[in-house]
């Protein structure tokens, strides 16, 4: 059963690098886009792996089932230039590297100092844990401001976002649709006894 | 000062003298038509606010043949109508778009079928055959059945050259898409494309691509006896059965001044209201299935099958009855005629509450053609659109009582009339003037007049049967109208009819032969399907799909 | 031996979905015959049954063609994904308590919407890889339409966990007994149900594929059994929204009289039935009406009911 388990991970880490270095190099940004899914949903399979089921669906639930599908739309859409984004290239790099490098570094820095063997084993789960009751509680007592501060934080921005996006367009045409159903056929036809010439 | 008098003094116009018909006719010089057309619908009062058909005629002369075009104009005013006709000297005419736009397409049916080029034309393509056509088929010259002409063949490799005609501009511009709505696709009703330029969702211009359906109906006209050619007017208009062979009769009785028996007028009108109900339950069901909704379909041909059930026992044809003759109808009604007609005519009431139900008075059916596909009255003119789409403007016009005919001026109906124009308005008065035919039947049922169905006095109505094999002058008069030996004296006559497609008329042109020297049938779909590159605009593809919808055109009535 | 039972078991299950997604579009077309006055398939087999086995073979033995245009392995991958998502939602949907195959998993309603956002994905690359502009404007539809709906659809089924306390499946259609959670919650029913519907993409829904406005929408271009799968996966779908909505609203097992697993399948073909008779009778909106609907109403009135449901929770406690 550890077997399986440990043959697992190495599969889903595997297919999780793989998948994620697709991410940068694919040519076509839809393609890339969707390592970045395949590679959320080797993420969420690891998790599974450790026992956080809560947190394995979840990350498929917001990352796979509303992020990534707003980027997809997003980029589907795009009519991408990809030698314009190329020009690009050359002058950028300087910077991109030197925050890849500071990445690096830090990446470094936090291993150094918490090496992995020196991190206490977790002890055993007891066998009623319930994991999405017990992140629960942790968020909502011990974690409790945080978490609103995040959620007010998240609030501002959807306003900031509709805010920014909400505009008339004077050239489309558009109806209201409550004025379009509240309508009685005898208030639009009218039966009109026509005469003909007179004869 | 009297019209015709301002045409001969401003515009040397001249009066015709083989207009067999009561429309004022005049010849006009080259020169004269633009100014004549913008006097008579800028100055004029009222003014010549429909163009309603537009077409050419070769003549054969003396001195070879001689092109003209054919201008009929209409005022919307009971009765008050106009024919223009213009000799042409060469093979070019000033184009009329700038006063008409509706001559758009009529100018380009005419480059079309009969190489006459107009000047100043915006946009002369060929319409309704492909670009890569040879010959202009309706010249005297060019033969009369498809099997004396050369194969039409294409060779192997060149497919990919000849589709590239059909797309002259398909580069569409910076950020917007080339959109096929057609030629095969469930929205568009039958075979036609329409190309349309969208930004986002939105529709920025629409070019209607027809002729997909083109059978050249007036060209075959010219190969047929008067008789002969009643079976092809079912076909126009698929859907309307005799509504299409009314008009033509109309002009070939015009030409041949026949009187059509009573009986026989009440006979066509009931028919005709017969075949108005069912024409509209299908355009009821199937606009249904554009919005999306599958129950008004099998409703409406429900009650269809009803009307098409009697249609068929009245006449022994369904969908095309072929029934009217030159002179009257083929038979008299059965016996028991009004015990049909009558049960019918409830259930058809009844089930036109479910139909109701399942459209206009539904929530998402209002919310989808409420304030969709508008059409105003000044743009119904400006197009030459008539019958549903112009009442659903307001403009209360129905030439069942405006220019009453058949049995329609003993019968009592209204004209219901919509104030919006919109997909909605001309879905209620589809449902409407249901109603309203079903009113006249059950008056027909009261008030059918006896007598005889045939005029038998007439030269060209076609001889009763049973009575050729009873006395030898009938018999040699029938195999002479058989072999095509004799046709009305030569003139030429305007019938028009109010079908369910919007106006028909047939323009027929006798040189006194059995066979039309030129016909010309002027549908409804037509102008219909023209508006649609201005009412396009600016939908987005679903509402775009509802209001070409709602016009209500029918593919064969479009291309002929 | 064991395990191996199991994986047959498993495989009759399966197989035993896929006839009811076959019966199913047989019935669905039998019913809208009933509804609009005609008869429907009702030649092959008693009543016309056989229709079902004639449609799935005629399907299976189409010439398998890709479009040369077509990103060929999305474009493979897409019918699968949708038929995927589908039925593995059943894997932790319980006929009655005990019946289920992923036994009571603590968090399997959280499974369900994790899958459904996986549909999506179906959909969206099954339009954007043929490559075909109808295609792509159905697949848009369908990801923007999806999106909208899952949010009012999340926030009723939140109100219910909140109420009942659990994100299993079997706790929450325990929690529905004596008392049919619709009795507390009729808001979020309709919000689930409406939602429900936008979610399998069916008429009055059908946006995505809309006939008469984008051909077929976002399976123009798929035809034999790659489009069999998105149609199995409409189905399925269809099932696993009526199941859950007789789980988690309709008071799942219980009933009177008849074995709990039989109650939940016959509430289950209830809300099917309904479901057939929208689709007969209703049109389509537009799709921005739809949109607008889905963010203007439905997601108002979710935060809404949520809300309600949390006040009464907090005053009078959970079930």
């Amino acid at each position: 059963m550890m077997l399986t388990t440990t043959i697992l991970f190495y599969v889903f880490s595997a297919i999780l690098l793989v998948s994620a270095l697709l991410v940068i190099t694919a040519r076509n940004p839809v393609y890339s886009a969707l390592y970045l899914v395949l590679a959320f949903f080797n993420a969420a399979a690891l998790f599974l792996l450790l026992g956080a089921e809560f947190l394995g669906l979840i990350l498929i639930l917001v990352y796979v089932g509303a992020v990534m599908v707003l980027f997809l739309f997003v980029v589907m859409m795009l009519d991408i230039n990809l030698e314009r984004l190329k020009e690009g290239f050359l002058r950028y790099l300087p910077l991109g590297l030197a925050i890849a490098i500071v990445g690096v570094l830090e990446m470094v820095a936090v291993f150094w100092t918490a090496p992995i063997g020196r991190v206490p084993a977790p002890g055993p789960i007891p066998a009623n844990a319930d994991n999405t009751r017990a992140l629960g509680e942790l968020l909502y007592t011990h974690y409790l401001y945080p978490f609103e501060i995040a959620a007010v934080i998240l609030l501002v921005a959807i306003i900031a976002a509709i805010a920014l996006t909400l505009r008339r367009r004077p050239d489309t045409k558009s109806q209201a649709v409550g004025k379009q159903v509240a309508v009685a056929v005898r208030e639009r036809l009218r039966m009109v006894d026509l005469r003909g010439p007179k004869p | 000062m009297l019209l015709a008098e301002i045409l001969q003094r401003r515009f040397a116009a001249h009066p015709a003298g083989d207009a067999r018909d009561e429309l004022p006719d005049f010849w006009l010089p080259e020169s004269q038509i633009l100014p004549a057309l913008a006097y008579l619908r800028q100055e004029r009062e009222p003014a010549m606010r429909l163009l309603f058909d537009l077409t050419a005629r070769e003549e054969e002369t003396a001195s070879g043949s001689q092109l003209c075009l054919i201008y009929h104009l209409h005022s919307l005013q009971p009765g008050d109508w106009l024919r223009l006709r213009v000799s042409l000297t060469g093979e070019k005419a000033p184009s009329c778009c700038a006063i008409y736009p509706a001559a758009n397409w009529y100018e380009r049916e005419i480059y079309d079928l009969f190489g006459i080029v107009f000047t100043r034309h915006p946009d002369l393509r060929r319409i309704l055959l492909s670009p890569d056509w040879e010959g202009h088929p309706l010249r005297k010259a060019e033969p009369l059945r498809a099997t004396e002409r050369p194969p039409l063949r294409f060779e192997r490799g060149c497919l990919q050259e000849q589709l590239a005609v059909y797309n002259p501009e398909d580069a569409p511009g910076e950020g917007e898409m080339l959109l096929n709505v057609g030629p095969h696709h469930p929205g568009t009703h039958g075979i036609l494309r329409y190309r349309l330029r969208l930004r986002g969702e939105r529709v920025v211009s629409v070019d209607p691509d027809i002729g997909y359906h083109h059978r050249g109906v007036e060209k075959i006209a010219e190969g047929h006896s008067y008789h002969n050619f009643i079976p092809y007017t079912d076909r126009v208009d698929y859907l309307g059965g005799v509504l299409g062979e009314w008009p033509y009769l109309r002009a070939v009785e015009t030409l041949a001044d026949i009187r059509v028996p009573e009986r026989a007028e009440g006979i066509r009108t009931l028919l005709a209201e017969i075949c108005r109900i069912e024409s509209h339950l299908v355009w009821l069901g199937s606009y249904g299935n554009d919005l999306g909704t599958m129950g008004p379909a099998f409703y409406a041909f429900r009650d269809r099958s009803l009307l098409l059930d009697l249609i068929e026992d009245f006449t022994g044809g369904r969908l095309h009855p072929q029934f009217f003759r030159i002179g009257g109808v083929a038979e008299d009604l059965p016996e028991d005629w009004q015990e049909k007609l009558r049960p019918v005519l409830d259930r058809v009431e009844a089930g036109l509450r479910d139909t109701q139900a399942l459209s206009i008075d539904n929530d998402i059916f209002r919310a989808r053609t409420r304030g969709i596909g508008q059409v105003s009255t000044a743009m119904a003119e400006r197009w030459g659109a008539t019958s549903i789409v112009l009442r659903s403007t307001g403009s209360a016009w129905d030439l069942r009582k405006t220019e009453p005919y058949g049995f329609y001026p003993q019968l009592q109906f209204a004209v219901p009339t919509a104030s919006d124009g919109d997909a909605w308005s001309r879905t209620a008065l589809h449902l409407e003037e249901i109603h309203e035919s079903i009113t006249i039947l059950r008056q027909l049922l009261r008030m059918m007049p006896s007598g005889p169905v045939l005029a038998r006095d007439a030269a060209e109505a076609l001889m009763p049967k049973d009575r050729t094999l009873q006395d030898i002058e009938t018999l040699i008069h029938h195999f002479e109208q058989m072999a095509a030996e004799f046709g009305p004296p030569a003139g030429v006559a305007l019938g028009l009819g109010e079908s369910a497609r919007g106006m028909l008329g047939y323009f027929v042109c006798s040189d006194g032969g059995p066979r039309p020297q030129r016909l010309r049938v002027r549908t409804g779909s037509f102008p219909h399907v023209q508006m649609i590159t201005e009412l396009g605009q600016g939908l987005a593809i679903p509402d775009f799909i509802a209001s070409i919808g709602s016009l209500d055109y029918v593919l064969a009535d479009l291309d002929r | 031996m064991l395990f191996f039972a199991q994986i047959v078991a498993m495989f009759v299950t399966l197989l035993v979905l896929l006839g009811i997604a076959g019966f199913l579009v047989f019935a669905e077309r039998r019913v809208l015959g009933l509804l609009q006055n005609r008869l429907g398939p009702n030649r092959l087999g008693p009543l016309g049954v056989g229709q079902a086995l004639a449609d799935a073979l005629k399907l299976l033995c189409k010439e398998d063609f890709v479009p040369p245009f077509a990103s060929g392995l999305l474009y493979r991958t897409a019918p699968i994904l949708v038929a995927f998502s589908a039925l593995a939602g059943f894997a932790v949907l319980p006929l009655a308590p005990g019946i289920s195959w992923a036994g009571d998993w603590e968090i399997g309603l959280l499974l369900i919407l994790a899958l459904s956002s996986l549909h999506v994905y179906g959909v969206f690359l099954g339009g954007w890889s043929s490559n075909n502009k109808f295609a792509l404007y159905g697949a848009i539809r369908a990801v923007a339409q999806l999106i909208s709906y899952e949010l009012p659809m999340g926030l009723a089924l939140l109100a219910l966990v909140l109420l009942a306390g659990s994100l299993a499946l079997q706790g929450l259609g325990a929690a529905g007994q004596p008392v049919p959670l619709i009795v507390y919650q009729p808001l979020g029913f309709l919000i689930f149900f409406i939602a429900g519907i936008a979610e399998t993409q069916r008429l009055p829904f059908d946006l995505a594929e809309a006939e008469s406005e984008l051909v077929a929408g976002y399976h123009t271009e798929y035809g034999g059994m790659r489009f069999g799968y998105f149609f199995l996966g409409e189905y399925l779908g269809l099932v696993l929204i009526a199941a859950l909505i007789s789980l988690l609203y309709l008071g799942a097992w219980s009933g009177p009289w008849l074995p709990g697993w039989l109650w939940m399948l016959l509430k289950t073909g209830f809300v099917i039935g309904i479901f057939f008779w929208l689709r007969a009778s209703l049109p389509r909106p537009r799709y921005d009406q739809l949109l607008h609907w889905g963010w203007n109403a439905l997601l108002p009135l979710a935060i809404l009911n949520l809300l309600l449901t949390a006040i009464a929770a907090a005053l009078w406690g959970t079930l």
